[in-house]
């Protein structure tokens, strides 16, 4: 058996033996349906094993996998998200890309751009609305049953889970008038009420979450400041010997974070003391955006290191 | 790598280095470093790291808007003088070794 099944018979117009004008004519027809693109699942034999990349999907417009013609991602992969990346798209818009992701246990595919969110809109939020100094929140929710759309919000999500609401890990969630949302991005809105482009992050990457190390940074404090590599950290000031500021990408919620620190210094120096590091007792100090460390030796000089390391846990 | 020098009203100098992983910008970084720090709206300059003295005397660092940074030799010698300072343990040798 073939693997393309012709819509006539060839041999219908005559006694089974004798090739006639009518089978010409058949074979017409049906050269005629395939140039016209006619051909359907009718006419392939379910063994022919065309191989997906010989079909041409639309490129432009996509395909949704909703299980019409594609195999859904299991629903039980909770947490699944591809795509959906957080774009800024001006002062006061921002848009997410197509994707698929997971949400209370139904997934959801998009295959255009979102709702582009205006901040002066009312109706792109839901919850809140624009202010200056601030950080928003774009939440993903069922628009359709198997496709999904975006909203902004002023609050943070607060469960790690749908369905059992639970706060004890990576929050993505929130829920609104038992509908539920999830956080797929963020941005800061400046003191302009502008949205800053480099504050746009999605949420998975974006975020330093409870219970785990939000910043950290381990530099060389002789010589030429040298920072060997960091987190969180947008840069250190060079106040003085032995003494450091480190300015935070993203700020605490509070001073109230607690600050680890060691030192070393280099193993030819001649002092054999090991260096204390600590908070500088300045006012203030740790602040949400800054913190000052000092490096001093048990005589309370201060010493530059070769090696610092902070460590910072906190809200 | 740049860095940006910032010039203090007493003279003295910070100097604020950008961290290569931020996920800030250098120019918001610094001026973010800037404010938080209450030097915001003082003199600074952008160089070369590499282009910075010896931090040997890093307390005596001065500097002002086009002059860069200068070492006062009046806080060098008392850096100086400090590192010379005898150590507790060679005090305490000199005693013992006082009252042999």
């Amino acid at each position: 058996m073939g693997s393309i099944t012709w819509s006539k018979s060839w041999s219908a117009s005559d006694n089974g033996s004798i090739f006639a004008g009518a089978d010409i004519q058949n074979i017409q027809n049906d050269i005629t349906t395939v140039v016209n693109g006619g051909l359907t699942n009718s006419n392939i034999n379910a063994s022919a094993a065309i191989v997906e990349s010989k079909i041409a999907f639309n490129i432009s417009s996509g395909h949704d996998h909703d299980g019409t013609d594609s195999k859904l991602i299991s629903a039980s992969n909770t947490h699944f998200i591809k795509g959906c990346e957080v774009e800024w798209v001006s002062a006061a818009t921002v848009k997410v890309q197509p994707g698929v992701l997971e949400l209370n246990g139904t997934v959801l595919s998009r295959v255009a751009y979102s709702t582009t969110l205006n901040l002066a809109t009312a109706g792109h939020w839901v919850s809140g609305s624009e202010g200056a100094s601030a950080w928003y929140y774009i939440y993903a929710y069922n628009d359709s049953g198997t496709s999904w759309d975006v909203k902004l919000s002023d609050e943070a999500p607060a469960y790690y889970d749908c369905d059992v609401a639970d706060a004890s890990g990576f929050l993505r969630y929130r829920d609104y008038s038992d509908v539920w949302y999830r956080c797929i991005g963020k941005f800061y809105n400046n003191s302009a009420s502008d949205i800053d482009a480099w504050s746009v992050f999605n949420w998975e990457e974006g975020q330093p979450i409870q219970g785990i190390v939000k910043a950290w940074i381990n530099f060389n404090g002789t010589g030429t400041i040298a920072i060997n590599d960091s987190y969180n950290v947008a840069a250190i000031g060079d106040v003085g010997a032995g003494q450091w500021s480190i300015t935070w990408d993203t700020d605490f919620a509070n001073d109230d974070y607690a600050i680890v620190g060691s030192g070393k210094y280099d193993h030819d120096d001649s002092n054999t003391q090991v260096p204390i590091v600590g908070l500088d007792r300045i006012a203030n100090n740790p602040a949400v955006g800054i913190v000052y460390v000092n490096a001093t030796v048990s005589n309370g000089s201060a010493a530059d290191c070769e090696l610092i390391s902070i460590i910072v846990i906190g809200d | 790598m740049k860095c940006r020098i910032v010039y203090k009203p007493d003279k003295s100098v910070t100097v604020i280095h950008y961290a290569p992983k931020s996920t800030t910008p250098p120019e918001v970084a610094f001026q973010k470093a800037m404010k938080n720090m209450g030097l915001e709206g003082a003199d600074f300059e952008d160089v070369e790291s590499d282009t910075l003295p010896s931090r040997e005397f890093r307390n005596a660092w001065e500097g002002g808007k086009g002059k860069k940074i200068t070492i006062n030799e009046t806080k060098k010698q008392a850096i100086i003088a400090e590192k010379n300072k005898p150590t507790l343990e060679d005090r305490i040798k000199a005693i013992e070794d006082k009252a042999k």
